[in-house]
């Protein structure tokens, strides 16, 4: 089963650093490297869905709980 | 005082400002912490080594210039002075001895800024003081710099009382680096800014650098930020070395997310710095006076910061839509050039951010009217609510251009 992060990223954007994007993904790339895994900021913003295992989906959540310090809920 | 930034003269022909030895530009906290909280997120990179080496090599050249025929009291008294001058805080170097020294210090630039910034760290955050300490070691007591150990272990921005820094024979804990070029220029004619008035903002301004230096904190409290005057190879080693350690774990990529942050640092500065610049009553005075359009605004402001220290600002093409700007002899490209030589791919982020800050200021914010947005917060919903400008960078001396050139685009 793959999960999307897009709405983590977009959630993370509404409440963090202008570049909270880059950040998240620069604090992550030896896991994302692992699951062959190269996105951009851009790419991100482009997309309507980045499909990922749950491992980078818990990895994404919990990075950008802790650089945004806030928790995520998802919207329904 | 031992050292008066007034014997230093400012080189004209090239927008450069040279002292014992070391290129010298201002930069503000905005850009600083945010550079150094980049490469501190990608905690797997070591880099605590070349935080506090980029430093210790800088300062260890410029002091061995400005020491040259000093002695030990006269060198601990230059060394102060400059770091107090160009805006890193206030050091007591009196019980430093041939064994080094414990210092302590409640006045730092980068803790007291890191605290304002981010808020509470959980790790000391003073990594040049750390490698100023270590050049201070080695010069004054003729020591080499690898074999010198210099950690901080207590500071402000951890909500320690005061910084501490252990300076003294050890295992060595930062880089040390190979000897670099002198300076070389690259001198071809250069597209002038397009404006009238641009010979008389920048002669209002010629020698004014000279009034920003550190207070009785030793800080430089100016247009709204906190300014440092950096030894240019320094701050600009830090990139560098950031972007070599982020190739090496991830290539052509860790190449493009670093630069994105490092273009958002350059942003920031821009921003807030430029911002400071474009609503203080120097600009009130000298500058406002002049302008009549939004690229008025622009090109004054270039025009103004050609006498700091980073190279000839122009634009080559400017409207709300799409800017395409020039810097001759910019910092970061001549910097490069000195310690690493050609790049295959443009290394002037902080420049190329600065550019795009500056074009977000005068077209998405309401700034040429008086109302600046000077708050992070601020700074934050202006970024997620306006169109962003995009950067393309073009040109790069040290990939063999003979200036820097960007695009900023919406």
């Amino acid at each position: 089963m793959k999960y999307n992060i897009k709405p983590l990223f977009i959630w993370a954007k509404q409440r963090g650093d202008a570049n909270i994007i880059d950040r998240i993904l620069v604090k992550i790339i030896p896991q994302l490297l692992k699951d062959n895994i190269k996105i951009t900021s851009n790419e991100i913003e482009n997309s309507n869905e980045i499909l990922v295992s749950k491992e980078i989906y818990d990895l994404v959540l919990s990075t950008a709980q802790n650089l945004v310090d806030d928790t995520y809920k998802e919207e329904k | 005082m031992m050292f008066n930034i007034n014997d230093y003269p400012y080189d004209e022909k090239h927008n450069y400002l040279e002292i014992g030895g070391e290129a010298m530009i201002f930069h503000c906290h905005h850009y600083l912490t945010n550079l150094q909280r980049t490469i501190l997120d990608a905690d797997y990179i070591d880099s605590s080594k070349f935080l506090i080496g980029s430093a210790a090599d800088a300062v260890y050249n410029q002091l061995t210039n400005l020491c040259d025929g000093l002695d030990v009291d006269s060198s601990k008294q230059m060394a102060q002075d400059i770091y107090k001058v160009f805006g890193y805080g206030l050091i007591d170097l009196s019980s430093m001895n041939e064994n080094g020294c414990v210092l302590k210090t409640t006045k730092s630039f980068f803790s007291r800024t890191w605290y304002q910034k981010f808020g509470k760290s959980s790790n000391p955050v003073d990594y040049y003081t750390a490698g100023f300490l270590a050049a201070c070691f080695a010069v004054i007591y003729k020591k080499d710099l690898k074999d010198i150990k210099s950690i901080q272990t207590t500071c402000l921005s951890c909500e320690d009382e005061i910084n501490t820094f252990e300076v003294s024979i050890g295992e060595r804990n930062f880089d040390v680096y190979p000897p670099k070029k002198p300076v070389e220029f690259v001198d071809v004619p250069k597209v002038k800014i397009d404006w009238e008035h641009a010979d008389t903002i920048t002669n209002a301004f010629l020698g004014a650098h000279a009034t920003m230096v550190g207070n009785e904190e030793g800080l430089i409290p100016a247009f709204g930020v906190y300014l440092v005057r950096n030894q240019s190879d320094y701050v600009n080693r830090l990139q560098f070395e950031f972007v070599k350690e982020m190739t090496n774990v991830a290539g052509e990529y860790g190449v493009t997310l670093a630069g994105e942050l490092l273009i958002e640092a350059g942003h920031a500065c821009g921003f807030f710095t430029y911002g400071g610049i474009m609503t203080s009553k120097e600009w009130e005075g000298a500058v406002k006076p002049y302008l009549k359009t939004k690229e008025d605004w622009i090109k004054a402001l270039a025009a103004l910061v050609n006498t700091m220290g980073w190279g000839y600002h122009t634009a080559v093409e400017l409207s709300e839509q799409k800017a395409v700007f020039r810097n001759y002899n910019d910092f970061e490209d001549l910097s490069h050039l000195r310690m690493y030589g050609k790049s295959s791919y443009p290394v002037n982020w902080a420049n190329s951010g600065g550019f795009t800050g500056l074009m977000q200021l005068i077209y998405n914010t309401d700034l040429v009217n008086g109302n600046r947005i000077d708050t992070e917060e601020g700074f934050r919903a202006m970024r997620r609510s306006k169109t962003k400008y995009k950067t393309k960078m073009l040109k790069s001396i040290a990939c063999g251009d003979d200036y820097l050139e960007v695009e900023i685009y919406s």
